[in-house]
């Protein structure tokens, strides 16, 4: 059996090919569909169920009273995420300490952020029964099935990444975005700031969709990248603030060298001049993996400091939610951009 | 044995080749082979690029009873195109060259140097699509280019048939294959946006009142 399978290894290997080049043929399908009116258009309408103030912090859900939020907080999970409402254990640790931290601040992690149409990987989906499967098999500790999911969320980051689709898909995670702050009672008239914090990939569908909402908002909206998959998204200048987190042994933030615009080479990419006009900034944090022990989410990892990798991270996000921003004047519109 | 050569072979081992081409070229002209491989070809590079282009219908918000029409209409505009190459270099041979290979045998040849379009599906794939799709299209130029040289054009000749080529479909799209635009945007409803960001910069995020 054996000496069969290793005989008739090159046949797996190119079923895996197609597989995998079947998959990212269809990435962009959900998106566009979407955008066409094709399919899940209802997904984004309007919930006029919804609640208009759902608590969700845990020290205003204990004084009962609809105390509103001073800050609004979304977190869009990374690649490894599989569901609507965040599930990935160390995401989880972060969003429960923010929610202590910040008592006055409001945290939304209700967002699958590689869905359109915020349709999580295992609900309602003709293979959902499938990612079921993998997901209960990742968190059982089989990690190579598990990657499944995030080779899945892969390339729905590239779809967003994606110069002809890229804005289809970003318009759709900012509605999806836009229906979750309104059934958090969020006031679209007012100026409560707005922070989206995108954790690896997350951080590309952040920056995806951010423009849009800076558009519409009169409040600042500001990004947070925490180890995140950044390209050079063509109106990345018209969000107010974007704060990359990064590490030397952050191996995973380093794949977005492969988008061409965050080359210091291409001297006129909105990244590049978004770094020059000081909307876009880094922090660095030393040697902090991007993910599982000794990232930036582990709660037992300790710095030499005596802190853990994840009060680091805390406190370094916590400083920019502090930190006002600094009114810059916005790019022209893409389309002035366009026209010249 | 042509196709195999073209594909399978780097345009500078082509170059190096270059004896060799001009034989196979006349064989596979002879052929009787060599007209029904020229359809299967056109058939899939057609298929191919069409899907490729597919998703910019879906970009227009194109609705779906009209979408195959409309994809049916961009499959036959891409057949005019090269249509419009055949007949250019046809005339431009007759003409400035003293090459005259009948019709037939262009289009033999201008099918075979767009065969690489039948990967035109990966045209879709997110991110590096629209890269591999120009690397197609270059793929295609250069083969076209070394056909035309070993069919007698010379390296002069056959770039100057590239370009006016070129020049030719670009005015044709606003001449002879207006029609088939027009065609098109009947199909699907509406005035068909040709570029993403055409359609990209009129985006606006709209909230609900």
């Amino acid at each position: 059996m054996i000496p069969f399978l290793l005989n008739n290894l090159h046949y797996l290997w190119l079923l895996l090919l197609l597989g995998l080049l079947a998959a990212a043929t269809l990435a962009p399908l959900e998106a566009m569909g979407w955008w066409a009116g094709w399919w899940l258009h209802s997904a984004n309408a309007p919930d006029d169920t919804a609640a208009p103030a759902k608590p969700t912090t845990p020290a205003r859900e204990q004084a009962g009273s609809p105390v509103p939020a001073n800050h609004y907080i979304v977190f869009l999970t990374g690649i490894g995420g599989s569901t609507e409402k965040v599930n990935v254990p160390l995401e989880v640790g972060l969003i429960a300490r923010l929610r202590t931290e910040f008592p006055d601040a409001n945290v939304i992690d209700t967002i699958y952020p590689y869905s359109v149409a915020n349709r999580g990987l295992t609900e309602g989906r003709f293979l959902a029964t499938v990612w079921r499967w993998v997901l209960q098999e990742k968190l059982t500790g089989h990690r190579a099935l598990g990657f499944m999911i995030n080779l899945r969320n892969l390339l729905q980051v590239l779809v967003c990444a994606d110069h002809r689709y890229g804005a289809f898909f970003s318009q759709g995670a900012a509605q999806v975005i836009v229906r979750e702050l309104q059934r958090a009672g969020y006031d679209f008239a007012g100026s409560t700031p707005l922070t989206i914090i995108g954790y690896s990939g997350g951080g590309q569908i952040a920056v995806g969709a951010a423009p849009y909402l800076a558009e519409v908002l009169p409040a600042p909206v500001d990004v947070i990248s925490l180890g995140g998959v950044l390209s050079s998204t063509p109106n990345i200048n018209r969000i107010d603030r974007v704060v990359h987190i990064y590490s030397n042994k952050d191996t995973v933030q380093r794949l977005a060298m492969i988008f061409p615009g965050r080359w210091r080479l291409a001297w006129t990419s909105a990244w590049n001049r978004g770094r020059r006009a000081g909307r876009i900034s880094a922090i660095f944090l030393p040697n902090i993996k991007h993910d599982g022990p000794g990232s930036y989410l582990d709660p037992h990892s300790q710095l030499p400091d005596g802190r853990s990798h994840l009060d680091q991270t805390v406190q370094v996000i916590g400083h920019l939610l502090k930190t006002p921003l600094q009114p810059i004047p916005d790019d022209p519109p893409l389309a002035r951009q366009l026209h010249h | 044995m042509l196709p195999a050569f073209l594909w399978q072979s780097t345009i500078p081992e082509q170059i190096s080749n270059f004896e060799e081409l001009r034989p196979m070229l006349i064989e596979m002209i002879l052929s009787e082979q060599g007209g029904r491989a020229a359809i299967v070809t056109l058939l899939l590079a057609t298929l191919s690029a069409t899907v490729g282009q597919s998703l910019l219908l879906l970009a227009n918000q194109v609705r779906p009873s009209r979408f195959l029409a409309s994809l049916f209409f961009s499959g036959v505009t891409f057949v005019a195109t090269l249509g419009l190459w055949i007949v250019t270099i046809d005339l431009i041979g007759r003409s400035y060259f003293d090459v005259r290979l009948g019709l037939r045998t262009i289009a033999i040849l201008v099918i075979a140097s767009f065969a690489p379009l039948v990967n035109g599906y990966l045209g879709i794939l997110p991110y590096i699509g629209s890269c591999i799709i120009r690397l197609l299209y270059l793929q295609s130029a250069s083969i076209l280019f070394i056909v035309l040289w070993a069919l007698g054009f010379g390296v002069r000749g056959a770039l100057a048939v590239m370009g006016l080529g070129i020049l030719i479909i670009l005015i044709g799209r606003v001449t002879v294959l207006a029609p088939l635009y027009w065609l098109q945007n009947k199909a699907a409803g509406k005035t068909l946006q040709r570029r993403y960001q055409t359609i990209i910069a009129g985006i606006h995020l709209e909230l609900d009142p």
